[in-house]
């Protein structure tokens, strides 16, 4: 599949069907995202995962260095970041110090781990097959994650529902598929810091991201027991996103999000029914 | 004041009361004796005619002429010609023109109404004002974020904001303004659909409520139409002075640059009106996300 180079900037947009939906949610998927990402550095933290990867602003370096270095563990700087609004599939590199940047590292439980992911991302050629491994991704997922993404398929959803359809069907020159996603193996609102898993399954029932989703999902209530349980709850809900042009709009019975993805000349859909 | 008319009753009949035409024909009399009587009173309202099957073919174009005509007499100089967008499938067919009936109707009514400098009817003269390089109108020829809509508002039931109804009929169902006012719409259409098009900075893709195949992110599905506008509109200028600079002129980029200009609201963002924490990178501090980071490579 040959993708066209068209690129938009990063973006996300939330609107929320009614406003009672967002009193209740909003603040709920706040709390669902900072209980991802503290599961995401604990990880780390109980020798889980090697490495994880973490961004550090000028605004609270201060902070984080001093937890890294409290908790034992260590971090490299890989690159400098240009900031971006919303949810990007890749960096924008720019120069050392640019007050718009923002640090993009690995943190790790071991300096040999770090220095080993920050090798592979630095290559002439980034080793994803390594990165992965050191991100204790499954190794189905980063075998199709690396097919997927030479193929320019930089948002791999349709893919990783398109292996476990329940049934396909082209109206209108709309490509739709059906299917299920398990909530920890869910990526389809991660756009809008709404997941429980880091990675890009190779199929949203892979059975080694359940199993690894159970450790996140244990370091998420350990974080906030509140938010992982609504994690749960949101990732089980009916999902109908479809993608057109580099933008994806992804319907939940809570509210539409808009995004930038893959692009596609013809529009894409994958409707997620609800996990039971 | 504003009221919508289609013309005398049968060119109105879509707006009337289906399975009831005496009822529809004597509700269209009313309005058409409010119009006079709202002149009468000094109060001209401006009128937006819906184009469709029953007003704007055929025998029925040359009426709507005559409506128009009527209109000038009793004082209403000025409105909208706005092509029908029938979002129900089954009656789409009936009612909606197609691209070379909505080209020939707007084609038909910019020749018979812009030779009359009282008229003052858009789409043309929101045209001509667009290729002049004056601030751009209607909505549909601005870059307009189809989930915030700046020149149309809706309040809903629970007293939230909405936009453009419009969009209601696209996804089927009311939402509440995010807030966040983007452009990728634009983006993506100027690398694709309309990139390249002489028309580009006076059309922007058109309306996203009328996005082919019912989705906003495409071109509008009137394209050919405006564009067959644009054109007649262009000679037309050019024919009356050649030496007029155009904003599809080399000459008028060249001394303009490329910021010709945008639509009723800035660029960029406007507040976080969301309530969803938009992973602006480091801005959180967050510790995201195992995909974003091995995608750095593109």
């Amino acid at each position: 599949m040959k993708i066209p180079k068209v690129e938009l900037h990063p973006f996300t947009k939330v609107a929320w069907k009614t406003k009672e939906l967002k009193e209740i949610w909003a603040e709920r998927i706040l709390r669902v995202a900072r209980a991802y990402n503290d599961a995401e550095y604990s990880l780390v933290k109980s020798g889980v995962r090697s490495c994880a990867v973490v961004h550090i602003d000028w605004y609270n370096a201060d902070t984080i260095i001093e937890k890294i270095t409290t908790d034992g563990l260590v971090y490299l700087p890989i690159r400098w970041s240009k900031k971006y609004q919303g949810f990007s599939h890749k960096h924008f590199f720019t120069e050392k110090g640019d007050p718009e940047s923002f640090i993009y590292g690995v943190l790790s439980n071991s300096l040999e781990s770090a220095k080993q992911f920050r090798e592979a991302e630095l290559n002439n050629k980034v080793n994803h097959k390594r990165i992965g491994e050191l991100l204790a991704y499954p190794a189905f997922c980063i075998t199709a994650f690396n097919k997927r993404w030479g193929e320019g398929i930089i948002d791999p959803l349709f893919e990783a529902a398109e292996v476990v359809a329940d049934k396909r069907e082209t109206v209108n020159g709309t490509e739709a598929i059906y299917a299920k996603a398990h909530p920890y193996a869910n990526p389809f609102l991660r756009y809008f810091g709404i997941r429980i898993t880091s990675h890009l399954p190779c199929s949203v029932q892979c059975k080694e991201t359940i199993e690894m989703g159970e450790a996140w999902f244990k370091a998420m209530r350990e974080s906030d027991e509140e938010a992982s349980d609504w994690a749960v709850e949101i990732l089980s809900m009916f999902i109908k996103w479809n993608i057109l042009k580099g933008i994806a709009q992804v319907e939940t019975p809570l509210f539409f999000g808009i995004t930038n993805t893959v692009f596609t000349e013809h529009k894409k859909e994958v409707i997620i029914n609800a996990w039971t | 004041v504003g009221l919508s008319i289609d013309g005398p009753y049968p060119r109105n009949e879509f707006r009337g009361f289906p399975n009831n035409v005496e009822k529809t024909k004597r509700y269209t009399n009313q309005v058409l004796k409010n119009i006079e009587a709202m002149c009468a009173e000094g109060v001209n309202p401006g009128v937006i005619i819906v184009l469709h099957k029953a007003n704007a073919v055929g025998d029925r174009l040359e009426k709507l002429k005559e409506f128009i005509t009527w209109l000038k007499g009793v004082g209403v100089k000025s409105g909208k010609l706005n092509p029908c967008s029938v979002f129900n499938p089954s009656k789409r067919d009936k009612i909606e023109l197609t691209s070379e009936e909505l080209t020939h109707a707007w084609l038909e009514l910019a020749k018979f109404t812009m030779p009359d400098p009282e008229l003052q009817w858009d789409p043309f003269r929101a045209m001509v004002k667009n290729l002049r390089g004056s601030h751009l109108s209607d909505c549909i020829f601005t870059k307009c974020d189809f989930w915030n809509t700046e020149a149309g508002r809706v309040i809903l039931g629970d007293g939230s904001v909405s936009c453009c109804a419009r969009a209601f009929e696209i996804v089927g169902t009311t939402f509440i303004r995010p807030g966040r006012i983007s452009f990728e719409r634009y983006d993506a259409l100027e690398q694709t659909d309309c990139n390249n098009c002489r028309y580009w900075n006076v059309c922007f893709g058109g309306c996203p409520g009328n996005g082919r195949d019912g989705d906003w992110r495409n071109k509008d599905k009137h394209c050919a139409s405006i564009f067959a506008v644009y054109k007649h509109l262009e000679t037309q200028i050019k024919a009356v002075d050649p030496t007029a600079i155009l904003v599809t002129d080399k000459e008028y980029k060249d001394k303009k640059g490329e910021q010709l200009h945008h639509s009723d609201s800035a660029h960029g963002d406007s507040e976080h009106g969301d309530g969803i924490e938009h992973r602006d990178s480091g801005g959180h501090g967050d510790i995201p996300h195992g995909d974003e980071v091995r995608h750095e490579d593109t």
